[in-house]
């Protein structure tokens, strides 16, 4: 949904990087099996995605997971005292391209974290290449509208070709489940009580739905 | 007797599959076995298979599963831990293993004592843990300590007599004997009240017949007065099972239970009468499939009038309107005495009866296997659950326990999708200055049309 930074530069978690950048200049496929980078790339991954969903950008990793002192000597080490244990947050790794990971199960530029529920649900379709999240050329102003009555992500209407639309529409409602009946209820309750904030002049962060709730407030760009 | 948990490390569709069957951390009875579980997920998800495997594991008896799959299948597979007596103070765990003496002998399985002064070689067998138990409670040798097995087919026998059960079973499965099973007692306590009361009435018609003048009036009132009297006295099993059973649950078809005498013929005689509001009996044949569900489960029930053992309810929603599904978890529980109750269903209306902790929801994951869906964040602490079904509304468990995925049927979301798109268009051409073109106007007649039509559903 949001556009999300995954640069080279972005990633902290540089033991994993090795690895895989190892495995990849000898050719060798990456065996999903073996977990032992699990985290380092979960949690590097949240860092990119500001600890949401990144298709539906609903909250699913708390901060304090995901902050530089986690890592120690580019491996991903959450303290024992810590108050969050590793498995205290509410996603699952999503293999953008179904087929890659069956050869490539580690590659960066192949993987996001979307909430649990969603991923089970999304199961292996797959998302339109286009509406990949990271591309240099994506943006969710390109592609998508959101109606602040119906609480729904539309194709954006300015498209003419009528097929994209309806391909977008198609991605809206049963691939990145942007309308979900969970996601669209918490959607709404969550910009109700940031304009809420708003009305009463209080002070308000936004940690999720990044893009409703600022097409919703300042309008879309 | 009760099941803590169940561990399941490759059977079927299970793979690595443990179930923590206890309260909580921060409840009342944290860390004690649940009073009751209710296994929902989709068709597949092995909910009757879990269900199926109880019994072999509690009493060693073979349900349909079992006979199908065969004891190899279960050789070091499964692992149900159990606690026991008062206070729960006996635990154990019950296995079937390949290597066991017992196994390969007579196929028993092993159990597998926490509590040091019955953990012995011998204990490891089902004859010790009858007679452990028989110490505690004397189980197993009353009726009302069997297990018993509601299936989702239940099987309405209306061949009322002659269908006794092995003596020696363990376990009263209605999956493979009808329920009139427990009919034949009840019915010959109700024929023999009646027959008394025939008796009486008799006599009294007798006694009128042969007396003369003005003694009539005095035999007359005489008769009434013993009558009542022994009414009184005598336990009245019909009105019992309308008071204390079914009443409570026919008043939602508008039926209750005919307690006046009413022989029309030898076929009245000893059978529980149906009849609406205005006093119309319905013939037994008439009943409905709602009506015998709801009578064949619950006078089992009420007549065994269970103890501390395990009841197991596949799909109890069946042929069951919305507002009875919301009565009878709580329903069959009151007819039992400390009781464990499994519960299978699809219905988020059962599901709604229970605590976030008694729900096991099944689901697939990548491989097909199957994990259960955790409801809590962190520790397994009540505050750290997100969900409970006693206090969402039912849409809501639909949508987030049930994973409906939409608040309607796909033309309803489809209109929303339409509603949705139009608003945007409308809202478009007003920061372009079209507000009031031709366009504009047309977006806003649709908008107007398609809010009536979803608004009468909203």
């Amino acid at each position: 949904m949001q556009k999300i930074d995954k640069s080279v530069a972005k990633i902290v978690s540089t033991k994993y990087k090795a690895w895989v950048g190892k495995l990849d200049k000898e050719g060798k496929q990456h065996e999903g099996s073996y977990r032992y980078y699990y985290d380092d790339v979960a949690m590097n991954l949240y860092k990119c995605q500001s600890g949401v969903c990144a298709y539906t950008e609903m909250y699913i990793c708390p901060a304090e997971m995901y902050g530089n002192a986690n890592w120690v000597n580019g491996r991903y080490k959450i303290p024992n005292d810590a108050e969050y244990k590793r498995i205290d947050h509410l996603g699952e790794m999503d293999h953008f391209d179904p087929e890659n990971k069956k050869t490539h199960y580690w590659n960066w530029d192949n993987l996001f974290m979307i909430e649990a529920k969603i991923n089970s649900i999304k199961s292996n379709n797959k998302t339109a290449a286009f509406l990949k999240p990271d591309l240099a050329d994506y943006s969710p102003e390109k592609y998508f509208d959101y109606d602040d009555e119906t609480n729904r992500y539309v194709a954006n209407t300015d498209i003419k070709d009528e097929a994209e639309r309806k391909e977008i529409q198609t991605m809206i409602d049963e691939v990145l489940l942007l309308n979900h009946g969970v996601v669209r209820n918490e959607r709404r309750d969550y910009i109700k009580g940031i304009k809420f904030k708003i009305d009463k002049g209080e002070p308000y962060t936004i940690d999720r739905f990044f893009t409703a709730v600022q097409w919703t407030i300042d309008g879309k760009p | 007797m009760k099941i803590s948990k169940i561990e399941i490390k490759d059977f079927h569709q299970f793979k690595d599959l443990t179930i923590d069957l206890t309260y909580p951390k921060g409840h009342a009875k944290e860390g004690q076995p649940l009073d009751k579980v209710c296994f929902i997920g989709q068709s597949g998800t092995g909910k009757t298979s879990l269900l199926e495997l109880i019994p072999k594991y509690a009493v060693n008896y073979n349900t349909h599963l079992i006979t199908k799959s065969g004891m190899p299948s279960l050789h070091d597979k499964v692992e149900v831990s159990f606690v026991f007596g008062e206070n729960n103070k006996y635990t154990c765990r019950s296995t079937f293993s390949k290597n066991s003496l017992n196994s390969k002998i007579n196929g028993l399985s092993n159990w597998i004592w926490s509590n040091d002064d019955i953990n012995t070689d011998i204990a490891k067998s089902e004859k010790l843990l009858t007679e452990a138990i028989s110490f505690i409670d004397n189980w197993q040798q009353r009726e009302n300590h069997k297990l018993i097995y509601f299936p989702a087919n239940l099987l309405y026998n209306d061949n009322i007599k002659n269908d006794l059960p092995p003596l020696e079973d363990s376990i009263i499965d209605f999956s493979q004997q009808g329920v009139s099973y427990v009919w034949d007692s009840i019915l010959a306590k109700i024929q023999l009240y009646q027959e008394k009361e025939l008796q009486i009435r008799q006599e009294i018609s007798k006694a009128i017949e042969n007396s003369k003048g003005s003694v009539v009036i005095d035999v007359i009132e005489n008769a009434a007065k013993k009558l009542k009297e022994w009414k009184q006295s005598e336990f009245n099993p019909i009105q019992d099972i309308a008071d204390n059973c079914l009443n409570a649950l026919l008043h939602s078809f508008k039926l209750k239970v005919k307690t006046e005498l009413d022989i029309k013929s030898k076929a009245d005689l000893g059978f529980i009468k149906i009849e609406d509001k205005s006093g119309n009996e319905i013939p037994h044949d008439s009943w409905s499939t709602g009506t015998k569900q709801v009578i064949y489960s619950a006078m089992p029930l009420y007549q065994l009038k269970p103890m501390n053992t395990i009841i197991l309810f596949d799909e109890p929603e069946r042929s069951l309107y919305p507002d009875l599904q919301r009565l009878i978890v709580d329903y069959y529980s009151s007819l039992t005495e400390n009781c464990q109750f499994f519960y299978s269903t699809h219905s988020p209306i059962i599901a709604s009866n229970f605590e976030p902790w008694e729900i096991v929801e099944l689901k697939f994951n990548e491989e097909g296997k199957i994990y259960r869906e955790l409801y809590y964040e962190g520790e397994n602490h009540v505050d750290n659950y997100k969900w409970n079904p006693k206090q969402m509304r039912w849409d809501d468990i639909l949508q987030r326990i049930f994973d409906m995925e939409n608040d309607g049927g796909p033309e309803r979301k489809k209109l929303l999708d339409e509603l949705a798109e139009t608003n945007v268009k409308f809202k478009k051409l007003g920061k372009q200055g079209k507000g009031d073109t031709e366009e504009a106007k047309k977006l806003l007649s649709k908008i107007e049309i398609l809010s009536k039509e979803l608004s009468h559903w909203d």
